[in-house]
């Protein structure tokens, strides 16, 4: 072989360049008899990777540098590339003389070298590589573990703007979509998430973004999926969805807030009650204050009502008593026919005849007070309606009086038990409501009856102004008055309401202002109050 | 006191109740009235003098009316006593009328015909009594004869 000095010059150049790289080269380089496997050259790097001086270095068999229990491995390497020719690459560990270890990596080749056969090795550390490895794994799993565990689904995809492909779902996502049963909803969570919700997707990948869709699922399933992207450096797109069986959840909101409202409701009809309670109990301490008054001047005015009646009467019989004498024949011509004296008693007659009248008027409006204020309101009595209606009307007669015509229809009614003064005031309450809803000249008309269920009916019906249905639906309201603050209360019909309720009964209205009002009171003949 | 003349007592704290019901039963019948505005003198009156009727207000300031009649009773039990009420709980009056055992009850304000056929049957029920009471004694007496009689027959014998 002829090789000339250039040649020789730049082959020696080369080798010198080979050297100083294998001597600067951070990886060990060992060279192999492929006889023995003893070492037979070795760079500094190798010195320090397997802790030992390259005297102590050369002539040692290759796999003398590995601990105990992978010697036979490592002489399996070696055999292995001297029988085949051909290279590997392993990871092994070395043992030092101070017997500390490390990982390498050992990438073995057959190489000719001058006419030699002979191994070369490049070991690499990568102790902390493989560490890291390890510990990124255990990582990987921990994390698994926990996300399996995780009460929610949870899925992540990447190339979401590609082709997606699964990266993870845990174990409760698996749960939830890709149970056993056909139903087509169950399987394909992301690909049912992503293609059927309309999310402008180019919108959504443009940013970093958060959303979150509920579905509901043919078999009922209600569920709530939180969709994050994610734009990772390397230009690809994630998507992590967390998905929530929310069924339950959604049906106990919906409950609760159904006994939310159900308990308002209640709370409502309570605070109603108990301010009719109240109102009618203040009224019911009204009319038992106003009954004694009631009684007490009834009494006050019976004494001297009854002397001037008695005289009244006494005044007429002896003046009547009188004339007849002096018209009589026994008296003398010129008295009996004196036209002054004639016309005197007529006067006077017709004098005491008002007189009558006007005392009777008065002594039938104490009864009425006696009556509408009777004070027998601890015991229930029978009761006759229509002596009741009578003496309300005597009450309210100078509402009515020459403005509106009474029209009564009174059918035959067997006595109820009840509270006669309370039922009296149901009579004074609707009466005189009638009375003002009549503006100027109008019709009541008290109708009543007796039914085959051993019901009393009273019907009050006037031809006033009425009532649109907006004010019909409240009228029963404590509080509720159209007339004004300082006219009306607006107790009336509340307490009408609360006694008639109370005696069993009920009451309807009916009502427009074309055709004035009607209220119906229905009350049992007996009952439990 | 005119003989045979029936005496009514009549008792009303107020003057103007017994001057109309005095001056109608003197001008109507012929009846002796006594009016008294206190409880306690008519009962002073009556105790001293036999009446034939009693009249008295329910509610009065020094005595009501029923524990005054329930006095009369005790002097004199036969007269027929009325009470005149003008109070508005009636049934409570008819209540004590019955616990006291009164005649009657009137209510203010009064009719006058009413009264007088009150008075007219109250003074007859106190007419049928005294001659019930007569009968009574008569029989009394003659029964007490009898007896007498009796043991002057047994007397003879033994
Ligand atoms: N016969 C009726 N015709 C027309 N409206 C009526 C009639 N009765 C009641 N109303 C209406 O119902 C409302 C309530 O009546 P209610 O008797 O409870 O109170 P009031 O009459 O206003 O006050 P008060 O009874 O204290 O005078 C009245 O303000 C009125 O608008
Ligand atoms: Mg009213």
């Amino acid at each position: 072989m002829d090789i000339s000095q250039t040649e020789l010059t730049r082959l020696r150049q080369s080798e010198e360049k080979y050297r100083r790289m294998i001597e600067m080269a951070n990886d060990a380089i060992f060279s192999i008899d492929v006889d023995n496997g003893q070492i037979l050259e070795a760079n500094p790097r190798a010195e320090e990777l397997t802790g030992r001086a390259l005297e102590k270095l050369i002539g040692l068999p290759v796999w003398e540098l590995h601990p105990a229990e992978e010697i036979g491995r490592a002489k399996n390497l070696f055999n292995n590339v001297v029988a085949t020719g051909q290279g590997s690459v392993r990871d092994m560990e070395f043992i030092r003389p101070d017997k500390s270890r490390i990982i390498v990596n050992i990438n073995s080749a057959m190489v000719e070298f001058g006419g030699h056969r002979i191994i070369q090795r490049i070991c690499r550390d990568v102790t902390a590589k493989r560490a890291l490895e390890a510990e990124s794994k255990t990582m990987h799993q921990f994390f698994e573990y926990v996300l399996n565990l995780m009460p929610v689904g949870l899925g992540l995809k990447k190339d979401i703007n590609a082709t997606p492909t699964i990266v993870f779902e845990n174990r409760k996502l698996q749960e939830m979509f890709h149970s056993d049963d056909d139903d087509p909803d169950h399987n394909h969570w992301y690909l049912d998430c992503k293609e059927s919700e309309c999310v402008d997707k180019r919108e959504i990948l443009g940013v970093n973004g958060i959303y979150g869709i509920e579905k509901k699922f043919h078999d009922g399933k209600l569920f709530l999926f939180n969709v994050s992207y994610y734009k990772m450096p390397d230009e690809t797109w994630y998507e992590l969805q967390m998905v929530q069986d929310i069924t339950d959840q959604r049906k106990m909101e919906n409950d609760l807030r159904r006994s939310n409202e159900e308990l308002e409701s209640r709370v409502e009809d309570r605070t109603r009650e108990l301010r009719q309670k109240q109102s009618a109990l203040a009224q019911a301490e009204k009319m038992a204050s106003l009954g004694q008054l009631v009684a007490g001047v009834a009494h006050e005015i019976n004494t001297p009502l009854g002397a001037l009646k008695s005289n009244n009467d006494l005044f007429n019989r002896y003046f009547t008593r009188l004339f007849d004498r002096l018209l009589s024949d026994d008296c003398p011509e010129p008295i009996r026919n004196d036209p002054d004296l004639k016309k005197l008693y007529e006067n006077i007659s017709n004098l005491t005849a008002v007189n009558l009248t006007a005392l009777d008027r008065i002594v039938a409006i104490v009864n009425s007070l006696r009556l509408f204020a009777r004070l027998d309101r601890a015991e229930k009595d029978s009761f006759d309606i229509h002596k009741g209606l009578e003496s309300t009307l005597t009450l309210v007669n100078h509402q009515l009086k020459g403005r509106i015509e009474l029209i009564r229809e009174y059918g035959q009614l067997p006595s109820i038990s009840c509270f006669p003064n309370q039922i009296n005031q149901v009579f004074m309450n609707i009466l005189v409501n009638a009375s003002q809803a009549i503006d100027n000249k109008g019709t009541i008309r008290i109708k009543t009856w007796y039914d085959k269920n051993k019901r009393v009916i009273i019907e009050f019906s006037d031809d006033g102004q009425g009532m649109e249905p907006k004010v019909v639906e409240r009228i029963f309201d404590p509080g509720f008055t159209t007339k004004g603050s300082g006219i009306g209360t607006g107790l009336g019909l509340s307490i009408v309401h609360q006694i008639i309720t109370d005696h069993d009964g009920t009451i309807e209205v009916t009502s427009s202002p074309e055709q004035g009002t009607t209220f119906k009171i229905v009350l049992p003949v007996i009952n439990n109050h | 006191m005119e003989p045979g003349k029936n005496i009514i007592v009549i008792v009303d704290d107020e003057e103007m109740v017994l001057t109309s019901l005095s001056s109608f039963l003197n001008l109507e019948t012929d009846y002796e009235v006594k009016s008294f505005t206190s409880a306690n003198q008519a009962l002073t009156y009556i105790a001293d003098n036999e009446i034939d009727m009693v009249v008295s207000d329910y509610l009065m300031p020094e005595m009501d009316g029923m524990s005054f009649l329930a006095k009369v009773r005790e002097i004199q039990p036969d007269v027929p006593r009325v009470i005149l009420t003008g109070y508005a709980d009636k049934e409570n009056a008819i209540k004590a009328i019955n616990d006291v055992g009164l005649f009657q009850y009137i209510e203010k304000p009064w009719d006058n015909e009413d009264i007088l056929i009150i008075f007219r049957n109250g003074l007859e029920k106190k007419q049928l009594m005294r001659k019930l009471n007569e009968k009574i004694e008569q029989i009394n007496k003659a029964y007490g004869e009898l007896q007498g009689l009796q043991n002057d027959i047994i007397k003879t014998f033994v």
